[in-house]
């Protein structure tokens, strides 16, 4: 035992050296920093023309369905994530929100589907969602509604508890509080934090 | 804002503990392999194999002096049950090699993680029991806060950099005699995958500070994460 303890880091090296494997896990989705030279110029417009003087963020994200360019802004205290393709386009314009800045139309019909989805529920992040053309999605970010044709859906992601067990939930409603999709969201391995 | 606080006022007890001429210093090196197995949905087991070797020490004021000496040797076991999605509940027991001598800590722990847009904050509160031959155990209160920040990005995905920032304070008591610790930690880390991440930091720890002479230690932590 007590060359065990002497001899202990070599022991932990040699560990490290031998025992070393890769477990691989499938990664759905993998972003990362953009450089604003690294942005298509047809973002940087949009952004530019909408946002003006606001703070801007650059991610590069891959997923199955494909690659996508994503802009954090803040403006006027708000957090807006603008998602466009790789040539620039704006696809949606997510704005972070309260659960009570649902429209009260909507809220009824999403407590309703979540109760029945879940045994119980914790929301930890409401978005809006607002997809439709350039000008309509300008005029969105700039005065919160447009005269121009557009969509708008609600993001939740919520923890949610069935049949005993807690799992992050990521669901999308339409503007009358149906439910388009949910996904779970895979946990990120928190061993480092927990011990 | 509360982690500024806290950062705030470690800083100030670094400062302060730097004027104490009288206080002790113990610098060295801390490899650490953090094994995770999950035994269910519900538990998993993480075992913990540690050694510290010290490469000075001494009392701030006279010559700095080099010399390596084997510290000790820690081996621990903790069992944790899942409580919600980022929290768990878990026990265990370590021990302690140490200049012949085994010393025998019982712990529990509750951690909770929250996710963030952009880092991911931990939160750690624990309690132990340490045993050693012919003295008084000695009862101890911890709590960590931890943040983890992506250097690439707004998560930590494969392949990428991290650092990693830890506060913690240890209030304990022994045969009546109580005291406080505190620790900063920061440091970088890579994840390989969501399996296996190497973390390297300084770990500077101030104790004693409440009997009188400082005890101030630093670390440099070597970390390897494994998940198996």
């Amino acid at each position: 035992m007590k060359k065990f303890i002497k001899y202990s880091p070599i022991v932990l090296l040699f560990l490290c050296a031998v025992s070393f494997r890769v477990n691989g896990q499938v990664k759905y989705e993998r972003e990362y920093n953009l450089k604003k030279a690294e942005v298509p110029a047809l973002a940087l417009t949009f952004v530019d023309s909408c946002c003006p003087q606001a703070r801007v963020k650059w991610y590069g994200e891959e997923s199955l369905q494909g690659k996508s360019i994503e802009a954090k802004v803040g403006k006027k205290g708000s957090l807006l994530s603008i998602e466009f393709d790789t040539s620039g386009h704006v696809e949606d314009v997510e704005k972070k929100i309260r659960m009570d800045q649902i429209p009260s139309f909507v809220r009824p019909a999403i407590a309703n589907n979540l109760d029945s989805l879940y045994q119980k529920y914790t929301v930890q992040k409401v978005q809006v969602q607002w997809v439709g053309s350039d000008r309509a999605l300008h005029d969105l970010i700039q005065k919160e509604n447009s005269t121009l044709p557009y969509t708008t859906r609600y993001e939740i992601v919520l923890k949610g508890r069935k049949q005993k067990e807690a799992k992050m939930y990521e669901l999308l409603f339409d503007s009358d509080g149906r439910v388009l999709s949910v996904l779970e969201v895979l946990q990120r391995n928190t061993d480092n934090l927990d011990y | 804002m509360k982690l500024h606080f806290l950062l705030s006022v470690t800083l100030m007890l670094l400062f302060k503990s730097a004027a104490w001429s009288q206080g002790m210093y113990r610098a060295g090196i801390l490899p650490q392999i953090n094994m995770n197995m999950p035994l269910n949905k519900q538990w998993r087991l993480n075992t913990r194999l540690e050694s510290r070797q010290f490469f000075s020490e001494g009392r701030f004021g006279n010559m700095f002096k080099a010399a390596y000496r084997y510290g000790l040797t820690d081996i621990a076991l903790v069992a944790s049950r899942s409580t919600g999605v980022n929290s768990s509940a878990g026990a265990g027991y370590l021990i302690r090699f140490e200049d012949r001598v085994m010393v025998h800590r019982f712990i529990q722990q509750y951690s909770h993680v929250k996710a963030y847009d952009l880092f991911r904050l931990g939160q750690r509160i624990s309690t132990d029991q340490t045993i050693r031959s012919n003295e008084p155990v000695e009862f101890r209160l911890r709590y960590r806060i931890s943040l983890e920040r992506a250097l690439n990005g707004k998560e930590v995905d494969p392949e990428e950099f991290y650092c990693r920032l830890n506060n913690e304070y240890l209030l304990s008591l022994q045969g009546g005699v109580s005291d406080l610790e505190s620790r900063l930690l920061p440091a970088l880390g890579y994840a390989v995958n969501d399996n296996n991440k190497f973390e390297a930091g300084l770990d500077y720890r101030l104790g004693d500070f409440v009997s009188g002479a400082s005890d101030n230690q630093l670390w440099l932590l070597l970390s390897w994460y494994v998940n198996i």
